[in-house]
């Protein structure tokens, strides 16, 4: 038997490592969910409001506080009040940055402490709130422990460690040792024998080490979320599968190359696969600082600013550095001394989302909102000149989804969505790059030409693999262009079969409900801004890239999340994991900064005595 | 807070339809595409060569290997040199140089792709999962080779089939090349790559008298008996029609009977005046003219007949398969044959297949479905009528050449003036004919470019005499 029919039947095992774990991740993941929307309404512990009664000031109530607490007349707001001149969104209490800030919204009448004010304020413990006839009495109140509510709010499967997890991360060795073997057999008695024992072995290194950090991290950080850790994990395995696979697998000499010798290529393949494979090291070497700084400290609360001007200059220093390395239609490699090339616009999608999280951490106030609208037009157009619609096709809807959730603004969300749609056209009008694809994407099925042939040959890939593929290294990823990046999804097909692409869509989708219960839970509003922007760009990317590949909707040079050939994108998407873990990790029971009175004495802890500031 | 679970809780619902739609859309594009884009133009050669490493064989109904990969992977067609040509533009060619052909069009049988879960499962088991299903075609070598032969050096084309069941039994078109050289794309003569036999659209000439007549035997207004006196040379009116190879004088007085033994002008042109434009065009669409005609997966060439645009002299002109100025009327060969198919079998047309079976690498045969066994229907009178004509036409008419001892071959020849792009005058010869026995239901049409008066008839002759098992 040849190694080809080994491959073939292999595909089975493949199918199996690969479809269980995501299969056990979405269901958890999703399971997670239903539970954190189901106790969604726990209020924070250790800190809430105190309203007295305006006819009797012997009667006092304790009302809850959130990390994001409405007041005013609205029926949706989380503390009501109704009265004269209460308007229906009056003030909001949140936490941010390990403080208590209270903001009057726009021209509310509100007293703190007696005097009026229309600002944002810093809550102290026994400061009076007072709106319309009601006063409210901000407290702290940080009794003890409960060993018996000490349990975290969070219950996404760090005490659910069933059997079917350990099954999950068996599946996940089994897998990374399958990869090894097949890259091994694949390569040996080809043109490429020489470098196998060499992929086998940095293969072997960065799925060891996989383990190793993930052991630390799990040490280093408790708990450390299994579900986004895992899924990047195996998506990250499945990846260095393909892209060894494409190296070296059914490769042969190109000898019609002159002047091209043996020991140059295979010089050349163990570059490609370094860059890829040192990427991921790179990023787990970092990963237990990050999430541990992250989880800690506030410095993401801290750099926001900074990543507010960052943003736009990533963006300008690729247009002005990155030009001369136009393809596809985009430039958008930076050279860095060494040969190496950097993908800068990767990582401005992190400190986008970072921006995104300051803003919306609380529904923004008309300035605020303005000088987001300008500074997002801003990029925006700096996108447009590099040009790289992929990112637009990510930012955007992220942008949207955080806004619209953390804000409600229903309306606002609208129409910015029709006012993109005018611009879409404009830019569809204008430039050339963006109407040939779009024009190759509505003929796709009627007429085969240089702006849809790559989305043609693709889907005719996918559609050979049928649902179980044809075995790894049995595919003819020759005959589409940029197979290893954008159109690795299209490989996967053919090759492990419809089953396993989709597969990795439920990988992402995980990622995704992971991310939304964890944005439940969390502290502040920071915190879910940015988990949900985060594990919203993923996934928009899974799709977007998923969709184009298959002609769904129009192609953009969008690289699949973890999968995909490209030593920035990777790095990008693992710090950005890493940031994701340490948010997520972040205890629900919030630290706070000011210096506190004893309130462990009898007289304040859970009183009903009303208390006087 | 409130606000945040219920945007949280909409947006889930939002996401997960997004999903479950990724997914559908995932699935159903696949689908699409793999019965959309069998071939596209300008894939890459070395994946398409990568691809057809374990495709399956094409075999013809006598057991010869039209196409296999051997087992170092390398796509191999027939040994036979000639056979090889023969088959060509039905084969093609795994570079898909040459589109609709079996090699491209049933690529996903062939390749082993289509397959359900279960089916591949099986097949996995036994170990033959990488393997592509073989291809039985209704082809017979010898015919095929017989008939690449007979074209020799001219362009032309010749289809063969069995008219009772649709089976082809030899379809070739000349020129024709080596697969060798399609697949290295070297040495390939002018038009080679084309496939005359589906795409050819041809002028009809006297064979549309077979239709001519059809709509004359369907009428009742014109009496059946109707003479014409032939005029010869002189045109039946001005600009009309007129004889072209007589040798003296004119066919006389004729009715139907010896008008289409002799294939006499005058009396068509003037039948087909009489008849009106739209009563031919009726009778053609019987024979499924203007109608999308299609050899399994393999598209053909539309026969239009779309006249009536023109005076009265262009449509006696158009009545004898002529049409000229703004009246289009062309058929392919393919379609001839099935015409005189259609007149031995009682007027019924099959729809014709060449692939006759598919067989799993485990050896499971089973039949690839069909569109439907009938394309056309004229009544059973009218073919019974044309196809005594027809026998006249062989033993005492135009078609002597065709004749053949112990054979009741019977058919109409055909002569079409074309002028090529260069504005010089060409005549094409045309012949479609079957043999009227039950045991040996063959049909055929012939059509050799720029080819002497006659030719054709003699072609299909020796053919039909090879099909039908005489030495």
């Amino acid at each position: 038997m040849s190694f080809s029919s080994y491959a073939h039947i292999a595909r089975y095992g493949f199918m199996a490592v690969i479809v269980i774990p995501s299969a056990v991740l979405f269901v958890r993941a999703a399971r997670a969910l239903l539970a954190n929307i189901r106790r969604a309404a726990d209020p924070v512990r250790g800190f809430f409001l105190l309203s007295s009664d305006p006819v009797d000031p012997e009667t006092v109530a304790p009302l809850p506080l959130f990390h994001t607490t409405h007041i005013g007349a609205s029926r949706a707001s989380d503390i009501r009040i109704r009265g004269k001149g209460i308007r229906r969104f009056h003030l909001s209490i949140f936490y941010h940055n390990r403080e208590w800030i209270m903001r009057p919204e726009h021209h509310s009448m509100v007293w703190l402490n007696g005097t009026q004010t229309e600002e944002s304020a810093v809550l102290k413990h026994g400061d009076q709130i007072g709106i319309g006839r009601c006063v409210l009495h901000f407290i702290v109140d940080r009794e003890p422990v409960d060993p018996l509510r000490s349990a975290p709010t969070d219950t996404c499967g760090h005490h659910h460690h069933t059997a079917w997890s350990g099954v999950a991360v068996l599946m996940t060795i089994a897998l990374q040792i399958g990869a090894m073997l097949i890259v091994y057999f694949g390569m040996r008695g080809t043109d490429t024998e020489p470098a196998a024992v060499f992929f086998v072995a940095v293969l072997g290194a960065v799925f060891l080490f996989t383990h190793l950090v993930s052991a630390i991290v799990n040490i280093a950080v408790k708990p450390a979320d299994p579900i986004v850790l895992q899924a990047a994990v195996i998506l990250t395995t499945i990846g260095l599968l393909m892209q060894a696979r494409l190296l070296g697998v059914s490769r042969s000499f190109p000898s019609y190359l002159e002047g091209y010798t043996m020991e140059a290529w295979h010089r050349s393949l163990k570059i490609a696969l370094i860059g890829q494979a040192g990427a991921v090291l790179l990023a787990l070497m970092a990963l237990t600082a990050v999430v541990l700084l992250t989880k800690k400290t506030n410095l993401l609360e801290t750099i926001a600013p900074v990543c507010f001007v960052l943003t736009p200059l990533c963006y300008a220093a690729t247009i002005v550095l990155g030009r001369g390395s136009e393809t596809h239609g985009a430039g958008l490699w930076i050279p860095l001394p060494g040969g190496i090339t950097i993908q800068l616009t990767e990582f401005a999608k992190i400190t986008w989302i970072v921006t995104i999280a300051w803003f919306f951490r609380i529904r923004p106030k008309g300035k605020q909102l303005v000088a987001f609208g300008a500074w997002g037009v801003l990029n925006a157009c700096l996108i447009v000149l590099l040009p790289d619609l992929g990112s637009i096709m990510i930012l955007f809807p992220v942008t949207l989804v955080v806004f619209t959730v953390m804000t409600s603004e229903y309306l606002l969300s609208l129409g910015i969505l029709g006012i993109a749609g005018i611009a879409g056209v404009f830019l569809y009008q204008a430039v050339p790059y963006v109407n040939r694809r779009l024009y190759g994407w509505i003929s796709l099925w009627d007429r085969i030409g240089d702006d849809n042939r790559q989305i043609v040959y693709g889907l005719q890939a996918v559609s050979r693999g049928g649902l179980s593929g044809r075995g790894l290294g049995n595919g003819s990823p020759g005959g589409i262009p940029l197979a290893s990046s954008d159109m690795i999804f299209a490989i996967v097909c053919e090759e492990l079969g419809l089953i396993v692409g989709i597969a990795l869509i439920f990988f992402y989708m995980a990622v995704w409900l992971r991310g939304v219960s964890g944005m439940i839970s969390a502290r502040d509003g920071f915190t879910s801004a940015f988990i949900l922007g985060s594990s919203t760009a993923i996934l928009i990317e899974a799709l977007v890239v998923i969709g184009g590949t298959t002609g769904l909707i129009p192609l953009t040079g969008v690289t699949l999340p973890f999968v995909a050939r490209g030593g920035s994108s990777l790095l990008a998407k693992w710090l950005l994991i890493a940031l994701l873990l340490g948010v997520l990790a972040r205890s629900s029971t919030l630290p706070f900064r000011i210096s506190q009175p004893d309130l462990r004495d009898e007289e304040s802890s859970k009183s009903t005595t009303p208390v006087n500031a | 807070m409130k606000y945040l679970i219920r945007n949280i809780r909409l947006f889930v619902i939002v996401f997960a339809a997004l999903f479950a739609l990724v997914i559908a859309g995932v699935v159903s594009q696949s689908s699409r595409a793999r019965t959309t884009w069998l071939e596209a133009a300008g894939e890459n050669k070395d994946a398409l060569r990568s691809r057809y490493k374990t495709a399956g064989k094409i075999i013809s109904a006598d057991n010869v290997i039209l196409a296999e990969s051997d087992e170092r992977g390398q796509r191999r067609y027939a040994e036979n040199r000639e056979l090889a040509q023969a088959a060509l533009h039905l084969v093609g060619d795994y570079t898909h140089n040459i589109s609709n052909t079996l090699e491209s069009l049933w690529q996903d049988r062939l390749l082993g792709n289509s397959r359900g879960f279960l089916n591949q499962l099986r097949l996995d088991i036994a170990g033959k999962g990488l393997l592509g299903d073989d291809l039985l075609l209704t082809v017979q070598s010898d015919l095929m080779i017989a008939a690449h032969r007979a074209l020799s050096d001219k362009k032309g084309a010749i289809v063969i089939l069995n008219y009772q069941t649709g089976e082809v039994l030899a379809l070739v078109s000349c020129p024709t090349v080596d697969p060798g050289n399609v697949v290295e794309w070297k040495n390939i003569p002018d038009t080679a790559l084309f496939n005359r036999a589906l795409l050819g659209r041809y002028l009809p000439g006297s064979t549309f008298k077979i239709v001519t007549s059809a709509a004359f035997l369907g009428q009742t207004e014109i009496d059946r008996g109707l003479t014409v006196a032939c005029k010869g040379k002189e045109p039946l009116m001005p600009g009309g029609v007129f004889e072209r190879y007589i040798m003296k004088g004119t066919h006389g007085t004729v009715d139907l009977e010896k008008a289409f033994t002799t294939s006499c002008n005058h009396f068509f042109g003037d039948v087909g005046i009489n008849l009106g434009a739209e009563a031919l065009e009726r009778a053609a669409q019987a024979f499924g003219f203007n109608t999308g005609l299609a050899l399994d997966r393999m598209k053909m060439a539309v026969s239009v007949c779309d006249i009536g645009h023109g005076d009265l002299a262009a449509l006696s002109w158009a009545s004898i398969g002529q049409a000229g100025g703004a009246d289009i009327e062309c058929v392919t060969p393919m379609h001839l044959a099935m015409i005189a198919g259609a007149v031995a079998n009682d007027g019924i047309m099959r729809q014709p297949f060449v692939v006759d079976k598919i067989r799993s690498p485990l050896g499971s045969v089973q039949t690839p479905p069909r569109s439907g066994d009938t394309v056309a229907v004229t009544d059973r009178e009218t073919a019974e009528k044309l196809a005594q004509m027809m026998r006249s036409v062989v033993t005492s008419g135009t078609g002597k050449n065709a004749n053949v001892k112990g054979l009741d071959i019977r058919g109409k020849t055909g002569t079409a003036d074309i002028t090529d792009e260069k504005g010089e005058l060409k005549t094409n010869n045309l012949f479609a004919g079957f043999i009227a026995d039950r045991r040996t239901p063959i049909a055929i049409g012939v059509v050799l470019e720029d080819s002497a008066s006659g030719s054709a008839a003699l072609v299909a002759g020796r053919l039909l005499r090879l099909a039908a098992g005489l030495k």
